[in-house]
This record gives C-alpha cells, sequence and structure tokens, in this order.
C-alpha cells in the first residue's frame, strides 16, 4: 500500500499537529484551538488532495529536521523556511513527491512565523511516546522522535499555485478592527494611545495571544485595566491588561475579566499572528 | 425573568447580549435561560454564558447577524423563567500554610484572623455562576463582603490543582495545574475535573446553577481523601 512514514528528527519548538476548530463547547470553558492560519492550512490540504480542514503539523517559527519514508506527498504553505529536501532547494506552495526515504530541512522563518506542513492521505497511526495532547485544545504536541504513519489518498493530481503577497506576513497596513464593547467606556486619551501609536509583538506570543508593547503606555493603562466582572472573549479580541495590549488567539481562554477594546475579525487576526517578533502594529477602527 | 439591557454586534460572527454589569443570581439566571435557549436554534454555534452576559456565536452568513438580533428581540416575551436545578456539592478544604500561601496576605488585607476568615468562607454556599478560564474551573459566588480582596498583581505562574481560592466576591477551586492570579486560601483534595468523561458535558463536575460549599478539614484528612477521594461524597 502507498504511503508516507513520517519522523520528527528536532530542530524545531512547539511544534503541533492540528486539526479543526472545535465548535459548541465554549460554555464548557473549552477553546475552540484550530490552526492559527487556516488559509494556510487548507491550501496545504489542497495540494495533497486533502479535505482543507484536515489536520496538519503547525510549525511555529522554525521547520525543524523530518525524515519521511514511502511513496506519497507532501506539502509545506504558510511562512517562508527555506526548506530543502535531501540538501536540495523546494518551493513552498507545491506538492512534493516521496519516493523512498528522504530529509526534509526547514531553517527559520524569514517571513510570518506559522508553516503548515501537510501529509497527503489518511493519519493511520502514531507512535504516542513523543507526543501528547494538550488537555483543553486537543491539539497534538509533537516533540523529537515523534513518529506517525499516512495512507495515500486516491485520484490526486499534484498542482501548485503563488504563494500570497508579502503583506500577508508584513503588516505593511494597520490592522483593521472594530470597537469591543468596553472601547467607548476608555478614557479618550486612552483610546488615541491605543489607535494612534504603534505597538511592538512581544516575544511572550504564542497561540494563546499575541502580546503588544507600547512604550509610554504603563501609567495610562494600569491606571485603567481594571477588574471588570468576567465576560465572554472570542479569538480576536484585544484585551487591556495590566501588562498592556493581548490580541486573543486559538488557544486563550473563553472568559476574561479584563476590557474588550477592539475585535479583529478572521483575516485580520490571521496577518496578526502571522507577523513576527518585533513587528510594529497599528490598528485602524473601520467606520472611523 | 430578566431581559438583556443591550444586545450588539460582537465582531461579525456573534453577538453579545448584556444584562446590568453585577454578580447576581437571578439575573445570571436569565443568562441561563437565554443560553439554553438559543443554543437550540439552527443557525447557533455555541453560546457562552457569563455572570450577566451571554456571548452567542453563529453560523458566519451575510445578514446573518442582524436578523438573528431582531429575532432575539423578537422571542424575549416568549422565553419564560427556566427553574435551574443544579446539585449540591460539600467541598474539603484545608486551609492555609503551604496548602493556601495567600491566607495572611488575606487576612492582613481584610483585618479578620486566619480563623475569622475560615469561618467566613465556610458559612455560606456560593453559586456557580459560570465555567471558564479552564475546563473545570466554577466561578463560585458571592462571599461574605469582609472577605473582598483583590487579584494578585502579579500572577503565578503555576498554581496547584484543587487550590481554593479568592479574587473580589468570587472564590473557587482550580481544578488543574494552571497559571493564575487569585488569592490561594486553601487547598481541595476532591478532583472537579474529569479529561477521560465520556461527553464533554461531564468532564466538569460543577455546573451553572449548581451550590457549592467548603468544609474545613484537617491534614491527616487532607491526605487521606488524596489517596481515597471516594471516601468524601461529593
Amino acid at each position: 500500500m502507498a504511503g508516507v512514514n513520517i519522523k520528527f528528527l528536532g530542530a524545531a519548538a512547539g511544534v503541533k499537529f492540528v486539526g479543526r476548530a472545535r465548535t459548541g463547547l465554549r460554555h464548557l470553558a473549552f477553546p475552540a484551538g484550530g490552526p492559527v492560519d487556516g488559509t494556510a492550512q487548507a491550501a496545504a490540504n489542497q495540494l495533497v488532495g486533502n479535505s482543507p480542514d484536515s489536520p496538519t503539523l503547525e510549525l511555529p517559527l522554525s521547520g525543524g529536521e523530518w525524515e519521511l519514508k514511502g511513496n506519497g506527498s507532501f506539502a509545506i504553505t504558510g511562512a517562508r523556511m527555506q526548506w530543502t529536501l535531501n540538501g536540495e532547494c523546494i518551493r513552498s506552495y507545491a506538492t512534493q513527491p516521496v519516493n523512498g526515504k528522504v530529509v526534509l530541512k526547514g531553517g527559520f522563518a524569514q517571513n510570518g512565523v506559522y508553516a503548515y506542513l501537510a501529509i497527503g492521505g489518511t493519519r493511520i497511526s502514531t507512535h504516542s511516546a513523543n507526543s501528547s495532547v494538550s488537555d483543553y485544545t486537543e491539539a497534538e504536541i509533537v516533540r523529537k522522535g515523534w513518529r506517525s504513519k499516512w495512507a495515500e489518498p486516491t485520484d490526486f493530481e499534484p498542482s501548485s499555485f503563488a504563494p500570497p503577497d508579502g503583506e500577508q506576513f508584513e503588516l505593511l497596513t494597520p490592522l483593521r478592527a472594530v470597537p469591543g464593547p468596553e472601547f467607548s467606556k476608555l478614557p479618550t486619551e486612552l483610546r488615541e494611545a491605543i489607535l494612534n501609536r504603534n505597538h511592538q509583538i512581544d516575544r511572550q506570543s504564542n497561540r494563546q495571544g499575541v502580546r503588544l508593547v507600547t512604550e509610554g503606555f504603563s501609567g495610562a493603562r494600569a491606571h485603567w485595566a481594571a477588574d471588570m466582572i468576567s465576560s465572554p472573549v472570542l479569538p480576536g479580541t484585544v484585551q487591556l491588561t495590566p501588562s498592556g495590549l493581548i490580541v486573543l488567539g486559538p488557544d486563550a481562554q473563553t472568559i476574561g475579566g479584563y476590557p474588550r477594546v477592539l475585535i479583529l475579525d478572521g483575516k485580520e487576526l490571521t496577518r496578526c499572528f502571522q507577523s513576527r517578533l518585533g513587528s510594529e502594529v497599528a490598528f485602524k477602527v473601520l467606520g472611523q | 425573568m430578566r431581559k438583556p439591557r443591550r444586545i450588539m454586534n460582537y465582531g461579525s460572527e456573534a453577538l453579545l447580549l448584556e444584562w446590568e454589569q453585577r454578580i447576581d443570581k437571578s439575573l445570571n439566571r436569565s443568562v441561563h435561560t437565554y443560553s439554553k435557549a438559543l443554543s437550540q436554534w439552527p443557525e447557533i454555534i455555541d453560546c457562552v454564558p457569563s455572570y450577566a452576559s451571554l456571548l452567542v456565536v453563529f453560523i458566519p452568513t451575510p445578514g446573518l447577524q442582524n436578523a438573528l438580533r431582531e429575532r432575539i428581540y423578537d422571542a424575549q416575551t416568549a422565553l419564560g423563567d427556566q427553574p435551574i436545578i443544579g446539585a449540591r456539592h460539600e467541598l474539603p478544604v484545608l486551609y492555609g500554610g503551604a496548602y493556601g500561601p495567600d491566607l495572611a496576605f488575606v487576612s492582613e488585607t481584610c483585618g479578620l484572623s486566619r480563623e475569622e476568615i475560615i469561618h467566613k468562607h465556610t458559612a455560606i454556599s456560593y453559586n456557580v455562576y459560570q465555567l471558564g478560564y479552564v475546563p473545570g474551573f466554577a466561578f463560585l459566588g458571592v462571599t461574605d463582603p469582609e472577605l473582598e480582596v483583590p487579584r494578585r498583581v502579579t500572577p503565578r505562574t503555576r498554581v496547584p490543582a484543587g487550590s481554593v481560592a479568592l479574587a473580589g466576591r468570587q472564590t473557587a477551586v482550580y481544578p488543574s495545574e494552571s497559571p493564575g492570579g487569585w488569592q490561594l486560601i486553601g487547598c481541595c483534595p476532591i478532583t472537579l475535573l474529569d479529561l477521560q468523561a465520556k461527553t464533554a458535558e461531564r468532564v466538569s463536575r460543577l455546573h451553572p446553577g449548581d451550590e457549592v460549599s467548603f468544609v474545613s478539614i484537617d491534614e491527616p484528612t487532607y491526605h487521606r481523601l488524596l489517596k481515597t477521594p471516594s471516601a468524601w461524597p461529593v
């Protein structure tokens, strides 16, 4: 039977095997999870003949090293990580064949944060000693030595397409947002500071949230980020906390006690999360 | 039953229903009444109830946000009070020392002795208002006004599972190890989280509408219950 065995050789951290976001469980405090960049994940799946929301590997900041054996295909999308196959450069956003045993290596992200590695077919087994399912998001955490086996799909045509343009990962324009429930309650100077200053993406950012640092912000926000009674939040909510602004992501908690000042919808949220550490972030409120 | 004071857009894929922003049992009951009713509508993906607001997440469809808002307004008169019959739980707690590292802070902040804090915390039963933060985390309230304390300025990166905590007029038991910013006053040896449960609804032992009270135990009892939790019927 055609198929691919894949093994994670290491040289990357925070790798997860991510399926589609769960729905209908937020009232039980389960975050939806799912991929940070659903568009990139769907593209990787399309290139290997999988359904758009089939689980794939999600690789933050660096691609790592992988051994693939068998007969099948894979594809890589999302952040650009200078991939090589047995030492030869390969392009992302293209179906790549696997014939025999190959070593796939991805470097540090040159552009963007999250890349997606899809294997064609259906996963049929996993060596569980080197993985664990996150209790609350069901994204499988992948560690060095992780192995898994795929059966190749039938009726599949290799393809390729142009990767998204630079704006996808470089925040050349402000993030478009709508006001959150507490936006109008903020003092004017705080609203203006949020909208008129540039914020930088902090190293503490992860799937739970992109944390922003704003110079000269501490006095105003510390005073105002008073507790409010806990209220529901969704990914894309921009909260004002005593430590600064945070853009909530797919693994963020479902209830929060900090003012919800802005809300980003899907595409803008992806742009934010695909922007690298240190990137400058500005917000533009739609309709203003 | 109380109707929400306003229904607003929350981004383009959700609506937020808000009541008066306070912790109030009958108001919260209205939130859960709406949640139960609206979660049956076919276009609704999720309803997330909290103390005094309800987030309604729907299938992204052009025009649906406005249409749903109108339907919710129209449906309000048809929604009657739904009695929420919750379970009663009595949870054992070992207070203070290494099990409640913030008890001294609470004592100093509230001007109460350790014994007075324990007495006030165990004297009343608490309503489960909402689940949030992490699965199994139930927000309980309201505490005695003399026990009101702020959250920690710097949250802990690691709060042990079972920690009993205070923040504002709320109390809770951390169901699993997690970061946390509430003041820790004790520890409960009974597990409130079952991640192997057959359904997601059964993962949390506590549910909105349940009533919870606390009982002070000594250290030998705490360790005995850690080994044999079934010895304490919850």
